[in-house]
């Protein structure tokens, strides 16, 4: 199976990481043999199979409508990168860098 | 009602997009509080911050509301359905991907193919069909630089992230600007009847996106764009009607429309094409693996179905056959539960009145303003329960008292709930 | 505590273990508890004074977590996960946090940002990680109980559907004791299941005459070690003189395990991640916008063995793929869980070995990503099943440890842990100990030879 070089860029864009030229071709490569090992998956007959969707054959767990605590502000912005007047902060979306 | 052709003879194809904002304590997935206008980041949680280690939990009554929504518009009610992930990225979306419920043909999501009536302009009924009401998260609430805070960046306020909202969907069933504003309209007063929204555009407890194309009668669906941005149901109206009339001069000039989202922008009156370019996204979906599915037995939702107050349409239709109340005045009764509630207490108190002064032709509740009751001295009619405008007498001065009474002065205005004021009325005269 | 704290002190340096330790604070509250247990009288709860060391995937208020990563370097957690609050409700005593792959995807330590751990019976050779592959690795007991048994909530998601929390300790007993604690349904956690938990003191010592015990052809197979199968063998025939019954039994599609858990756990991992963004917390790399400060903050925050699961995964997910890849490995995930319920038709617990190998040598397997996760070849399957699963101590070849492994039908594991604890009674190798970290009185075992 194949990857081209436009695939593992969307994949990359789609997952927001920035990829050297040596780690596409690391990557591209590794993906490759990895998908090829994986396709003896397509082997196995499961036709008649349900995808498992859930683990534990449980359903319908909620919780009543009731207001609980929460984290004081403080706790919350002294995490962040930058803060400021009480919100996180961050740069803007800029026009160009949107392009695929 | 019938499809209002443009002149040129193009039909207009309209779909809406309703997020409804649940009437409930606390967020979706977690126990913070919902309650609108708290300082900002200060309901907030490990799960709606979406911290690493945090899973989420979902609220009991959201659904319940959920289901009550997709019964009061005689949805089909799925027995299982589960949540999914969908995943892109942006800063008001603390994890990265929004827990929703994708509509796949392995996991249906809460309710499909239901309908609202409206009612055609000679009377008759159209259908508005519903394609699903389904469940998920809100996001959180960004500042953008526009305001003057923080050029160049954006400032986020979680309080909003993980609200509990419900999306309403409808087929392409709308042919008009403001048989969608009629529409949203009716699917306000439902949910405020049922208690599960309040229904406020401008604190953002309702929100609408529109899909709008043209097309020649017969012919097929043309490209669409969507709309965004429109902050009341007098900009739906507006914006549907400006989008109309630009794919309109577009498709005369023999050029294609192009599918874009283009935002209302509701201080020029116009709509622009959205600055960043939207790309076709993958969302991934995929069942979440943190959630356990939700199953509804038919026992449980005929059970909900049974609990339904009564609906505005069945309402309306009641004050016209009981009451013999005109047409224009039975549709405003019943357009909010205050209108309703107070139109009741006054039949409650006068359950004979002598007739009905009817509001003008065109009469909107955004018209009517608070209400105001006549206290005239000697009014005409015993509970004066007429409503009565903000606008001018003929004469060209402030109306104050009803139209019956009109005893120029002699009331003062009251606002307040409608049924204190009747009762102070009746008091007082 | 004291005794414990000295033996991290001088075994730490060489070992690597930790990530953070709370030396002080471990010291303080011990003596607290020794005051409360010379005061008699006053009942003690079931841990109380315990040293416990957490992994550091796990969230703990007011001391840092990194799940072994840079993207989170710094990041303390303003809440404790459900099972440190249990530990200490339970008076544990949390001694630090230890080293673990990034982001739990690896199977040696090797993956850390902050470098690996030594495995402590021969420094040349990887620890493990995970649950049971560690201890099978380094002769202890681990013990990863039923999916839905135990809270994850705080737990820094890898694989949602696929991770669970579970004790290595030095005997069964002790892991059956840190089960009772951590086990339970959690109001914040939707996946825990309400099962009713059994006194597991009162099971322990149940035996194991009339078990029956499932040997799957398919796990003594080519790829398993001899050495490893000699001891493994053993150990069957160990049990089966206590009075368990052997059985053979088939599993075919855990051949079929490696891809189905790596394509599963990839998708779901690669959304677990995509939350470290540098918005809230953790490691932002400034930059003029927003999608470079996305892309060069996980670009510099994550290592490459995350990044390839990351794009694995995504992809397996990603329009046009689903099918073909998600899906279809969740199908073969049913399969699998379908074939274990069929063994458990003739069989009461399913035996394998931990691993193909005893500990591997550092670099070995890191040039090839797949050579690595064939190491997980017998735990997977477990895992995608969702059922309980235990690795002990069962042997020596060439002074490295031999692991084990025991696995139950869903929710008994009980079972698991009786069965373990009645083979641990009956041999002596949990008492081994690498050379040089034993406690003073007790026998020392080094590479190439062993003692008591």
């Amino acid at each position: 199976m194949s990857i081209d070089r436009a695939t593992i860029d969307y994949v990359a864009r789609l997952a927001r990481l920035a990829l050297t030229d040596e780690e596409r071709a690391l990557l591209t490569r590794q993906l490759m043999d990895i998908l090829a090992h994986f396709s003896m998956l397509q082997a196995l007959d499961t036709g008649a199979v349900e995808p498992t969707s859930d683990v534990v054959g449980l359903a319908n767990v909620v919780r009543d409508d009731v207001p609980g605590p929460c984290l004081p502000r403080d706790a919350v912005l002294e995490a962040a990168p930058e803060a400021e007047a009480g919100y996180v902060k961050v740069p803007a979306v800029i026009e160009a860098e949107s392009e695929p | 009602m019938t499809p209002r052709a443009a002149p040129s003879g193009y039909e207009i194809v309209i779909g809406l997009e309703i997020h409804v904002q649940l009437r409930t304590q606390s967020k979706m997935f977690c126990a913070c509080p919902t309650t609108f206008g708290a300082p900002p980041n200060t309901q907030t949680c490990p799960v709606c911050l979406g911290l690493p280690g945090s899973l989420p939990v979902l609220n009991a009554r959201a659904v319940e509301l959920g289901l009550r929504t997709a019964a009061a518009l005689e949805c089909q009610i799925h027995t299982r359905s589960r949540f999914h992930r969908k995943n892109y990225y942006y800063p008001d979306l603390p994890k990265n991907y929004q827990i929703t419920q994708y509509e796949y043909k392995v996991h249906p999501p809460l309710a499909t193919q239901g309908g609202l009536d409206l009612p055609g302009e000679q009377g008759e009924a159209r259908r508005v069909h519903i394609r699903r009401v389904h469940l998920e998260e809100d996001t959180a609430r960004l500042v953008h630089a526009e305001t003057g805070v923080a050029p160049g960046h954006s400032l986020i306020d979680f309080n909003r992230a993980g609200v509990p909202l419900m999306e309403v969907v409808t087929e392409p069933d709308l042919r008009s600007p403001s048989g969608a504003r009629l529409f949203l309209g009716r699917l306000r007063a439902l949910l405020q009847a049922i208690e599960v929204s309040t229904g406020r555009m401008e604190e953002g407890s309702l929100r609408c996106d529109a899909n709008i194309s043209l097309r020649s009668p017969g012919g097929a669906l043309g490209v669409r764009t969507e709309v965004k941005n429109m902050n009341s149901l007098r900009s739906v109206e507006r914006a549907l009607a400006y989008e109309a009339a630009r794919q309109q001069a577009i498709l005369e000039r023999g050029d294609p429309v192009g599918q874009e989202t283009r935002h209302w922008d509701e201080r020029r009156a116009v709509t622009f094409a959205s600055r960043t370019k939207e790309e076709a996204q993958d969302y991934r979906y995929f069942p979440e693996p943190d959630l356990v599915p939700l199953v509804v037995s038919e026992g449980a939702a005929a059970e909900i179905r049974a609990s339904l107050p009564e609906l505005p349409e069945a309402r309306r239709r009641r004050y016209v056959d009981a009451y013999g109340l005109p047409a224009h005045d039975a549709a405003l009764m019943t357009s909010s539960q205050a209108m309703a509630a107070f139109f009741e207490e006054t039949v409650r108190r006068h359950p004979h009145p002598t007739g009905w002064s009817e509001t003008s032709p065109g009469t909107s509740t955004a018209k009517v303003g608070s209400w105001r009751t006549c206290r005239s001295p000697r009014p005409i009619w015993p509970s004066c329960s007429t409503l009565w405008t903000r606008g001018r007498s003929a004469a060209g001065r402030p109306r104050r008292s009803c139209r019956r009474c009109s005893t120029p002065d002699a009331c003062r205005a009251r606002s307040s709930p409608p049924g204190v004021s009747v009762r102070s009325a009746i008091r007082a005269s | 505590m004291g005794a414990a704290l000295d033996r991290v002190t001088r075994l730490e340096p060489a070992l690597h273990a930790f990530l953070h330790l709370t030396a002080d604070e471990a010291r303080q509250e011990a003596r607290g508890w020794d005051g409360r247990y010379a005061r008699k009288g006053s009942a003690l709860p079931p841990l109380a004074g315990l040293p416990v060391a957490l992994k550091d995937n796990l969230c703990t208020r007011g001391l840092p977590t990194t799940a072994g990563s840079r993207i989170l370097e710094g990041w303390i957690p303003p809440y404790d996960a459900t099972v440190v609050e249990r530990l200490r409700a339970a008076g544990a005593i949390i001694l630090g946090k230890t080293n673990l792959d990034e982001f739990a995807m690896g199977s040696s330590t090797e993956n850390s940002a902050f470098g690996p751990t030594r495995n402590p019976w021969d420094p040349t050779r990887v620890p493990g990680g995970s649950i049971r592959q560690p201890a099978g690795f380094c002769g202890v007991v681990g013990f990863k109980p039923t999916y839905g048994r135990v809270s994850r909530y705080g737990l820094i998601a890898f694989a949602s559907s696929l991770d669970q929390i579970g004790p290595i300790t030095r005997t069964v007993a002790d892991a059956a004791l840190l089960f009772g604690v951590l086990a339970g349904r959690d109001a914040l956690d939707s996946t825990t299941a309400d099962a009713p938990m059994p006194d597991l003191s009162a099971v322990l010592n149940g035996g194991v005459r009339g078990l029956r015990i499932g040997l799957p052809r398919e796990a003594f197979g080519e790829g398993l070690r001899d050495e490893v199968r000699g001891a493994v063998t053993a150990a069957a025939e160990t049990l089966r003189d206590l009075g368990a019954t052997l059985v053979d039994i088939a599993l075919p599609a855990i051949a079929y395990a490696l891809p189905t858990y790596y394509l599963i756990a990839t998708s779901e991992a690669s959304t677990n991640l995509a939350r470290y963004d540098g918005v809230q917390y953790g490691l932002r790399v400034p930059a003029a916008g927003l999608y470079e400060m996305y892309t060069q903050t996980r670009a510099q925050g994550f290592g490459a063995e995350v990044k390839r699961r990351i794009m694995l995964g995504t992809y397996a997910l990603s329009a046009g793929y689903y099918e073909g890849f998600f899906l279809k490995a969740q199908r073969v995930r049913t399969r699998i869980r379908q074939e274990f319920e069929a063994a458990f038709a003739s069989a009461d617990l399913v035996l394998m070995p931990t691993s193909p190998t005893v500990a591997f040598p550092f670099g070995e397997k890191t040039a090839d990503p797949l050579q690595m996760y064939l190491a997980d070849v017998y735990t997977i399957p477990v895992n995608l099943a969702g059922l309980p699963g235990v690795s002990i101590p069962c042997g020596l070849a060439g002074g490295l440890p031999v692991g084990l492994q025991l696995i139950g039908r869903a929710l008994d594991d009980e079972t698991v842990l009786r069965a373990a604890h009645a083979y641990e009674r009956a041999t002596e190798w949990h008492t081994y100990r690498p050379r040089g970290t034993g406690e003073p009185g007790t026998g020392n075992v080094g590479t190439g030879g062993a003692q008591r």
